[in-house]
């Protein structure tokens, strides 16, 4: 699946935005589709009994509660992704992270993987972090116990 | 005006029937009980009212009309729980029945319209005592708060018919006198047809201006599925209104 991946779309970064697209998308939305499934059916019903229509289900009741279950799925996904861009950089790219250790890795230079590996785990761990700190001050009805 | 006539109605899940041969009629702003062992309907019967369950056989007529055959606005639900929106605060839990109505592509008012929309919200948290809680999230409230917002989230859209579903089953004894008050107050402002089922018949008597109980009048002891349950008692209560 690769090699066709590159041959459609290049070997520049949107081949790795690609790549790791379609490695991440379909367990985030895996996710998102059972997330929804779980709102209880009262809740819809109620809506409907305040004169919801589809459309307003969707955008009032819906979609608000599925930002902070979004953001979830993403922190869950990182590793995964940051697996995939490696992945991309180790086969066919000229720059990034994952493009040096590759590069390095026939002299078995651990001086320089090592600092790579933790350049990646530090941006890693900062984008979680990111991603809670959002989670909580965006949506901060989701972080009260129910 | 708001009838609901109901003649010979039957509710059969495939082989087993549930409801059997049930008749009757209430009036405008009547305040129906609806008591009975677990299992024998009583909710399938407030669901047809609803409109997420179906009669199969028989008719069910509000205002002479068909009942519609899904959920809207001129019915009213108060679960006994999980009928909250978790990410609305108390207020904008409030203001959504009227924002809905008003903006049907957006569901949100702005400017002047939202400004008359929240102060109608406001009285109405003045009425149900939780105008302190108005910037509060569901989850911060105690369970008797929660059903006092639902109770007016389904009120506010002014419902011709309230449903409730033994809207007081989880609470303290001690807060279920006070929420009496409440929806007999609100049932008084609002004129509207209330359907409450419930499983203390204290709560049934004290309440209704017609008591119905549901139960099985055939039993097989061989099929229990073969024969359904219907109104066994139908008991208007007299001089309730100008009490409450």
């Amino acid at each position: 699946m690769l090699p066709i991946l590159f041959i459609v779309v290049g070997l520049g970064e949107a081949a790795k935005i690609t790549l790791i697209t379609i490695g991440v998308a379909p367990v985030v939305v895996r996710d998102l589709a059972m997330r929804t499934a779980e709102l209880p059916n009262e809740q819809i019903i109620k809506a409907q009994t305040l004169g919801a229509s589809t459309w307003q289900l969707v955008i009032r009741v819906v979609l608000p509660q599925m930002w902070p279950r979004l953001i979830d799925a993403l922190r869950l996904v990182l590793g995964s992704a940051w697996l995939f861009l490696i992945a991309a950089e180790a086969i066919a790219s000229t720059e990034g992270l994952g493009y040096r250790i590759f590069l390095v890795r026939r002299y078995l230079a651990m001086d320089v993987i090592l600092p790579y590996v933790a350049w990646i785990t530090l941006l890693a761990f900062t984008m979680d972090w990111l991603l809670r700190l959002l989670r909580a001050k965006a949506f901060a009805w989701a972080s009260i116990g129910a | 005006m708001t009838q609901v006539t109901i003649k010979h109605l039957w509710k059969e899940f495939g082989s087993q029937v549930v409801l059997e041969n049930v008749n009757l009629h209430v009036d405008d702003h009547e305040f129906v009980t609806i008591v009975g062992a677990s299992g024998c309907g009583k909710t399938t019967f407030l669901k047809m009212l609803l409109g997420i369950e179906h009669p199969s056989r028989g008719s069910f007529l509000i205002d002479g009309e068909p009942l519609p055959s899904e959920p809207g606005p001129d019915r009213g639900i108060v679960f006994q729980r999980y009928s909250l929106f978790p990410h609305l605060t108390v207020m904008n839990n409030l203001l959504l029945g009227l924002e809905l109505h008003e903006s049907r592509i957006l569901g949100r008012l702005f400017g002047a319209r939202h400004r008359r929309a929240v102060a109608r919200a406001r009285q109405l948290l003045e009425a149900v005592g939780l105008q302190a809680s108005a910037d509060k999230y569901p989850a911060q409230l105690s369970g008797g708060m929660q059903q006092r917002l639902s109770i007016a989230q389904s009120v506010i859209c002014e419902p011709k018919i309230l449903l409730l579903d033994e809207p007081f089953g989880a609470l303290d004894p001690g807060i279920t006198s006070d929420m009496h008050t409440l929806i007999l107050k609100l049932w008084n402002m609002n004129k509207m047809t209330i359907f409450m089922v419930t499983h203390d018949l204290q709560e049934g008597f004290a309440l209704g201006t017609r008591v119905l109980v549901f139960d099985k009048v055939r039993v097989d002891s061989q099929a229990p599925e073969a024969f359904g349950a219907t109104i066994t008692f139908n008991i208007p209560l007299k001089g309730h209104r100008s009490a409450a």
